[in-house]
């Protein structure tokens, strides 16, 4: 995002260098007409799609797009620091840290490990060992149940995600065809559609309830003396590995190439158009330099609407990657802490859940990556 | 329930015994068998309605 | 506490001393003692058991499963306990038996804890 916002303050400096130095008439006035072409294209460009989606998304009190959008313009990123700021604490007052669910499942386990010490008081040992494993499959499946929830949780987000995409790769593509890059944009809109929408089917379709399987069996092999689903879950963990580096690699090797080729056709375009406005007696100068201001202030916008774009993807990962990072932090403390008191079996038990919660993190975390790689090489 | 129980019990085995034998002795072996019918049946009597309770208590308390 | 382990080591040196001459008076010595240990701790039992299930109500475990578990360690005792007695009788057979039985009581009555994790591992496969 740095780059993003680094590459909108050259197009602002470049834009004013232009303005003020062809014609002139714009001289004294080139800076001013620059930000207002800008400020009237931000208001003419039609946001309201996307904040109703916002607000669905993040609830009642999502940022306004166009205020974001303004933000990033005028480069001022304290506000925006507060601004995310303010979201962040905002979720983690109203829905918490999930301090109870975690309390649950502590009280559970300190519950099992007890219960099943006191089974395994009985001189019979058949006795003992059922009770053993009638008890830890109570535990298995509570977390199995919470598991789900997790599921939903980052099903939602792919979901949401690429809603959003959709909906701001329009916004997008009309300012960047307004500024006459419009092969570009066409070019990068389809692709980064339909790349977007490959990887969310196939993480939803594929990689979750791979992630559902890799966590029962890995639960079910810690009931066991021997592992026996070792193999199924050596497996799964290594595909879902090589599923998810695989679709960011693609992700961003496609758009490297179309960054590579679509925008030199592009801009061979409008220098040819250039070319041949001045060429215009009379008018020629000013038009010129109006098309320039024109382009280079849809470049701009562009720019912010990208940063602003990617703002919002950020916020939008933001509750369910963290609940999930938070949850499998968690998980690991529990077991660092019960480890040595409780069983064994137990513990391998919350090791299994804890990774499964890590597979789900990873998945969110790639598909995060994507958009933001997906946004910036659009809004370049 | 009290500890008392259990030396009862255990008084009751001995008396019964040295009676039984007693009787025996004597040659009154049809006595002697109801003596010791008797001591069983009396040590019975005290502990069934403990056993009875016990199970009671049991099956309320694990709801079985 | 300590009277009542007392008086279970008192009542097995009873029951050694009876037993050659009335052995039958050795088995309802160890009865009787058994009866009193179990009273005792059953006293003890009960406030465990509440807290026990208060703590699984707050885990928000449903208390069916609760149940189920508290039946298992009843059927297990009461299994373990008539066994044992049934062994010093001298009954061995019947001791076997009742084990066994017991056992089967402890699967029958935890059939729906091992359904409802089937039911859940089934809805997290698709379709």
């Amino acid at each position: 995002m740095n780059t993003g916002m680094a590459s909108m303050k050259l197009q602002k400096d470049r834009m004013k260098e232009k303005c003020a130095g062809s014609g002139e008439i714009w001289i004294e006035n080139g800076s001013k007409m620059c930000d207002e072409s800008v400020q009237k294209m931000g208001e003419t460009a039609d946001f309201r799609e996307l904040q109703s989606l916002l607000i669905s998304i993040l609830g009642s009190d999502a940022p306004d797009f166009s205020d974001l959008v303004s933000l990033v313009k005028s480069g001022n990123f304290e506000k925006l620091g507060e601004m995310a700021g303010k979201q962040i604490l905002q979720w983690v007052m109203g829905e918490g840290l999930q301090w109870q669910e975690m309390g649950g499942i502590l009280i559970l386990v300190i519950l099992l490990a007890f219960m099943k010490s006191m089974g395994e008081a009985f001189e019979n040992s058949s006795i003992s060992l059922f009770s053993g494993v009638v008890i830890h499959l109570l535990l298995i499946a509570r977390l199995i149940s919470l598991f789900q929830s997790f599921q939903s949780l980052t099903i939602d987000y792919l979901q949401n995600s690429l809603k959003f995409l959709n909906a701001l790769f329009p916004v997008l593509t009309v300012t960047a065809a307004a500024g006459g890059s419009g092969l570009t944009a066409a070019g990068f809109y389809l692709s980064s559609i339909s790349v977007s929408s490959l990887i969310q089917r196939a993480a939803i379709y594929f990689m979750i309830p791979f992630t559902g399987v890799f966590l029962v069996a890995s639960l079910l092999d810690s009931i066991m003396e021997e592992p026996v689903f070792k193999g199924v879950v050596e497996l799964i963990q290594k595909a879902v590995g090589f599923l998810l580096k695989s679709c960011m690699i693609s992700a961003t090797g496609l758009q490297v190439l179309q960054l590579m080729v679509l925008p030199k056709a592009d801009s061979l375009k409008k220098q040819a158009l250039l070319k041949t406005v001045s060429l215009i007696p009379g008018a020629g100068k000013a038009a010129d330099s109006a098309a320039t201001v024109l382009w280079g202030s849809s470049a701009l916008l562009k720019s912010c609407i990208g940063a602003a774009g990617m703002l919002c993807i950020l916020l939008i990962v933001f509750v369910p990657f963290f609940r999930l990072l938070w949850a499998s932090f968690l998980y690991h403390l529990l077991l660092a802490v019960l480890s040595p008191v409780s069983d064994k079996k137990i513990c391998r038990c919350l090791k299994a859940f804890a990774a499964g919660v890590e597979n789900l993190v990873k998945i969110m975390f790639m598909s995060a990556m994507v958009s933001l790689i997906l946004i910036a090489a659009a809004a370049w | 329930m009290e500890v008392a129980l259990l030396f009862r019990i255990a008084a009751v085995g001995i008396l019964v015994s040295v009676l039984c034998q007693i009787l025996k002795h004597s040659g009154r072996d049809e006595q002697a068998f109801l003596t010791s019918l008797a001591g069983l049946l009396l040590v019975l009597f005290w502990l069934v309605p403990y056993i009875s309770e016990l199970f009671q208590t049991i099956q309320n308390l694990f709801e079985l | 506490m300590i009277h009542i382990i007392l008086a279970g080591v008192a009542a097995a040196m009873l029951a050694l001393w009876v037993k050659p001459l009335k052995p039958e008076y050795a088995l309802f010595l160890s009865l009787a003692a058994i009866l009193l240990l179990m009273g005792a701790s059953l006293g003890r039992l009960q406030e465990i058991i509440e807290l026990v299930s208060r703590l699984m109500n707050r885990s928000g475990v449903e208390s069916v499963y609760y149940q189920i578990l508290l039946k298992i360690m009843g059927l297990a005792w009461i299994s373990q306990l008539a066994s044992d007695i049934c062994d010093e009788a001298g009954c061995r057979a019947i001791s076997q038996q009742i084990s066994i039985y017991g056992k089967l009581m402890i699967l029958a009555v935890s059939l729906p804890v091992i359904n409802s994790v089937i039911e859940t591992i089934e809805t997290i496969f698709p379709g």
